[in-house]
């Protein structure tokens, strides 16, 4: 809000340049975020927090919060009002309010005999370097007195009021009826809702309540005789209404932030001592003021050793009495006693001042927060819980990076494009009610996608593309949502066959899955029956499984659809996993127990074996271990062969490392060979080619 | 006799210096060892001498015998090395070409710079507490002190869903939600992921980092929350660093305070970094509003705190000079791998 130097320095008698007045406002009360020179004055546009608004956003105000940091006087102006006696307010008009809960008081006075004409250079000075645009000169005097005192202020030629049916002319403050419209002063026209409040003439409305004046009431070259309206509305509503109509003004911003209504009269009679002065108009005697519920100062029970030590520093009750009382509270001691207790009454205006916290920081602030040493505080010294989610959000993200990956964070955003691009039902997909653009449409329910995007994107500048990440997969229900973690790895790669790739990516869940003490982890098929696949259809089909833990799936790996990635022009197939972490690290755990090194050999013995194109590893891998019995500790697949003859036959080559130990004895070569020669019996049983 | 032992010394000598490889080596062991050698029938012939000189010459043939032995055992080794060293010099490396790199992936900078800033904060027992990004108005708002309507919540341009959740603006939220569950004393910070319904350039995102802490106790100050900023910056950045709090309003604190820290490229005497001030902002804090505790169910005469919210991107982004906060989320991995 821009304030300006030489109309505060009028108001308090402060010796700081512009330069020394924003550093000294910044360190102890309001951040400047801007000075401009202009015409031998210097606009500051000083950042109101909205819990000052109500008495700073005025220059008497601010000029109140400089003389009370720094301990001086505002300079006192002597002001009388000059009424009309011959006229009687009464005669001239009659206020109502319909609800007393939107209108907390409406003060007004007449003004006759005006004239309207441009407002004098130093008025349109000031309100320049304010920002704002000078009109006439009642308008203009308006606005100069809201800048001054900060109470939005407003003129209605009278005459354009309606008389009917009342004798004498009356606003009435309401709520508007059924498709009710008005157009406003800048020839805009507003459809009403009952959030919003009018001031009327009874029928037709004058203006929107606290926001904007009417077109219809306006003050014109021809007015003759003025309403000054001085009022106070419900801040809540002012503020409904403007986001409503999507219409912020001066006004509204004041009285959204809520005004102390004891500010009223003062500002009314200011404001018809101005236009006196600007117009020679005659100042009708009297004043009209509907206020039903009086807001009254009310006393706060501070305590000074409380302060004391919320503030880390020893002050004394002196202290704190001179400096509340610089901010305008009337400070007693509680009892004659007792000095630690001290009854402070901050003036109606400081709404911010409501509890002895309030206080607490207006003290502190002009005791200067730089007064106060650091001391560090006096904790247990018992170390953090550990964050178990954390720890092996940890452990996965070394093992990743360990095996190639690079981690990145994505936009947890998506569009309808991208959705249907990946085969997604966006009703499953949370939809944002105010998004910023079509990107942002949705929040992402499958992290995954967003990582095979980014993916495809770097394609372009890299041959081989590896990442991973964990995010946030939001997915909608009926009245809620549901939020979990998802770990997404995914590799792309510009090679052709994409086979290496997806039995890389799998070789890294292995080591990750090892990483978290997890060892009864497989994979399983999709089917097409089950309910999950749906969310398979992203994958190739015949390129994707199930991870399980136990018997619990937390998540799938697969290729990406060739025809996705085609559609999104990628330069190379893409192999992802997407595993629920908040299932995975449940599994997790860190004990690892010594199995004692067998102290006889271990004899490994290959083996081949020709099966049919589709026929499973692990199908022969179980033959070959329920075969084995406990001597085979281990069957390790360490050969894929397929030449262009088997593969025209639809056969391939898979040979295995078997590994045969016992604990308690050296194992001899014919115990070996009768066991061979069982599993190759077992395994020709299937109709498979065994080659040793 | 003596003088065939000479003569056999004197040629074995000079056969085994003489000999060019291991093969020929052996070959003179057999000659001059073996059971056909001279030496062998020397030794064989000395049960036929007299007494005296059996002893005499069985003693010299003894020596020879075992200093042959030295002998071929010293050639065998040097010719040994000769080999290994011509088999080493096939061996050669070029020791200035590349090393072959194991190809490891890279750490997103927000997790590295976590990573650090967990471990100084869980140094001084305070545990890292997570929350949700999707949030209730309730927990947003509300419970830190700003009702519906409050126009305080114009500070948090929020983007909001369609069934009235919204994106959390802040990590306050989790505050809120830690301390209905826990009793006090209480240390923790909460990193986490915000969002904010606003334009995005190189200084604003729609999605980024915060890092909220709280502490809650009986006794707890502004000196202490100064104290602990310090003691934290001072471990970040690896040297003293001065705090300076200067008033600000935030509804669930008060005193609200804007944090400022002396600048780490200048060190206070003013630079570009700083805009000549020799302060850096760093973040939002003040002491736990009344309203707040008493929302969570604490006795608010009891329970006095400190929070403050640090902007944690900001931070990586001075740590690493990135000029873009836009980079965090691009997922390019230009810029990924260079960290």
């Amino acid at each position: 809000m821009k304030f300006s130097y030489n109309w505060l320095k009028e108001l308090v008698p402060f010796k700081e340049s512009p330069k020394q007045l924003a550093e000294f406002l910044t360190m102890r009360a309001f951040e400047i975020e801007s000075m401009e020179k202009r015409r031998g004055d210097v606009a500051l546009d000083i950042k109101l927090p909205s819990n000052r608004v109500a008495d700073a956003s005025g220059h008497l105000g601010m000029a109140r919060e400089i003389a009370a940091l720094k301990g001086i006087r505002i300079t006192k102006r002597v002001s009388r009002i000059k009424e009309n006696k011959k006229q009687k307010v009464s005669e001239f008009l009659k206020v109502k309010i319909e609800n007393s809960d939107d209108c907390l008081r409406y003060t007004a006075r007449i003004m006759t005999d005006i004239t309207v004409r441009q407002s004098p250079k130093w008025l349109r000075e000031r309100l320049d370097i304010c920002g704002l645009q000078s009109i006439n000169n009642i308008v203009d005097a308006t606005n100069y007195v809201m800048l001054e005192l900060g109470q939005p202020l407003h003129a209605f030629d009278l005459e354009k009021l309606n008389r009917k049916p009342e004798k004498i002319k009356t606003i009435t403050v309401r709520r508007p009826r059924k498709g009710e419209q008005i157009e406003t002063l800048d020839k805009k026209i507003y459809e009403l809702s009952p959030d919003v409040s009018l001031i009327t003439d009874g029928d037709t409305p004058l203006a929107i309540a606290g926001i904007k004046g009417g077109q219809a009431s306006g003050i014109t070259e021809h007015t003759h005789t003025i309403i000054l309206e001085s009022a106070n509305f419900d801040p809540m509503r002012v503020r409904a209404a403007s986001q409503l109509l999507r219409l912020k003004t001066d006004a509204s911003y004041r009285f959204e932030h809520g005004l102390d209504p004891n500010e009223t009269v003062a500002a009314v009679d200011r404001l018809a001592t101005l236009i006196q002065k600007l117009s020679e108009g005659k100042i009708v005697s009297g004043i009209i003021d509907v206020y039903p519920k009086k807001v009254f100062a009310q006393k706060i029970i501070f305590s000074v050793s409380d302060a004391n030590r919320l503030l880390g520093i020893e002050l004394d009750p002196a202290f704190y009495q001179k400096a509340l009382t610089r901010t305008g509270c009337t400070v007693v001691q509680h009892r004659v006693s007792n000095k630690d207790r001290l009854v402070v009454v901050p003036p109606t205006i400081r709404r911010d001042l409501a509890i002895p916290e309030d206080l607490i920081e207006e003290a502190g602030r002009i005791l200067g927060y730089e007064q106060i040493s650091p001391q560090l505080p006096e904790f247990a010294t018992v170390p953090a819980p550990r964050n178990d989610k954390r720890y092996w959000e940890d452990r996965v993200r070394d093992c990743a990076i360990g095996s190639g990956f690079t981690e990145s964070m994505l936009y947890a955003f998506t569009s309808e494009r991208e959705l249907a691009q990946f085969f997604i039902d966006p009703a499953t997909a949370p939809e944002l009610a105010n998004p910023l653009s079509p990107e942002t449409k949705y929040l992402v329910p499958r992290m995954l996608i967003k990582y095979v995007s980014s993916t495809v994107e770097n394609l372009r500048n890299f041959s081989v593309v590896k990442i991973f990440g964990t995010g946030k997969n939001f997915t909608a229900l009926s009245k809620s949502l549901d939020e979990h973690n998802a770990l997404v790895l995914a590799y792309g790669s510009r090679d052709i066959a994409g086979k290496r790739e997806f039995y890389e990516l799998k070789g890294v869940l292995a080591g990750m899955f090892e990483q978290l003490g997890i060892d009864d982890y497989g994979y399983g098929d999709v089917l097409t029956t089950e309910e999950h696949h749906h969310a398979a259809k992203l994958f190739h089909p015949y390129r994707v499984a199930h991870i399980n833990i136990g018997n619990e799936r937390i998540g799938m790996i697969g290729e990406i659809h060739p025809a996705i990635l085609d559609e999104m022009k990628s330069r190379g197939r893409v192999v992802a996993a997407e595993i629920n972490f908040d299932l995975l690290w449940k599994h997790a755990q860190d004990e690892v127990e010594f199995r004692p090194i067998s102290k006889y050999p271990a004899v490994i013995r290959d083996i081949a074996v020709v099966v049919p194109e589709n026929t499973k590893t692990e199908v022969i891998q179980d033959i070959i271990e329920r075969t084995a019995g406990e001597l085979l500790i281990d069957a390790d697949l360490f050969d894929y062969f397929q030449d262009e003859e088997m593969r025209r036959g639809d056969i391939k080559n898979l040979a295995f490392h078997l590994t045969f130990q016992s604990p308690d004895r050296t194992l001899t070569d014919t115990e070996i060979e009768k066991l061979i020669g069982k599993i190759i019996a077992a395994l020709e049983m299937q109709g498979w080619e065994v080659r040793k | 006799m003596e003088k065939d032992l000479e003569k056999i010394r004197a040629h074995a000598k000079e056969a085994i210096r003489n000999a060019a490889d291991l093969g020929f080596l052996e070959q003179i062991r057999v000659e001059y060892m073996g059971r056909k050698s001279a030496l062998t029938a020397i030794l064989r012939g000395l049960k036929d001498l007299p007494i005296n000189a059996r002893k005499r010459i069985g003693q010299e043939a003894n020596h020879l015998a075992e200093e042959i032995e030295r002998l071929l055992s010293e050639r065998k080794r040097e010719l040994g090395s000769v080999i290994r060293e011509s088999i080493l010099a096939k061996e050669r490396l070029d020791v200035t070409m590349p090393g072959s790199r194991i190809e490891r992936g890279h750490q997103h900078p927000v997790t590295k710079v976590l990573a650090e800033i967990e471990g100084i904060f869980g140094s001084m027992g305070f545990e890292t507490v997570d929350g949700p990004e999707v949030e209730t108005d309730f927990y947003n708002f509300e419970a830190l002190n700003m009702p519906p309507g409050h126009p305080a919540r114009d500070m948090w341009d929020t983007f909001w869903l369609k069934n009235k959740l919204l994106l959390r603006t802040h990590t306050s939220p989790v505050q809120v939600r830690y301390m209905e569950k826990h009793n006090p004393p209480i240390r923790i910070i909460v990193p986490g992921r915000v969002y904010r319904y606003e334009a995005t350039d190189a200084s604003h995102e729609i999605q980024f980092e915060q890092l909220e802490g709280l502490v809650v106790d009986t006794h707890i100050s502004v000196a202490n929350f100064k104290a602990v900023m310090q003691e934290f910056f001072s471990r970040f950045y690896g040297n003293h660093i001065e705090i300076q709090l200067r008033p600000s309003y935030f509804p669930f604190v008060e005193p609200g305070f804007e944090i400022f820290i002396s600048c780490v490229i200048c060190k206070g005497k003013g630079c570009s970094v700083c805009k000549q001030t020799g302060w850096l902002e760093i973040g939002g804090a003040g002491m736990v509003h009344p309203n707040v505790f008493k929302a969570v169910g604490y006795n608010p005469k009891q329970a006095r705190g400190f929070a403050f919210g640090l902007g944690f991107s900001r931070m990586i982004m001075m740590k690493y000079k990135i000029p873009d906060v836009r980079l965090f989320n691009s997922g390019d991995l230009r810029f990924l791998k260079q960290f």
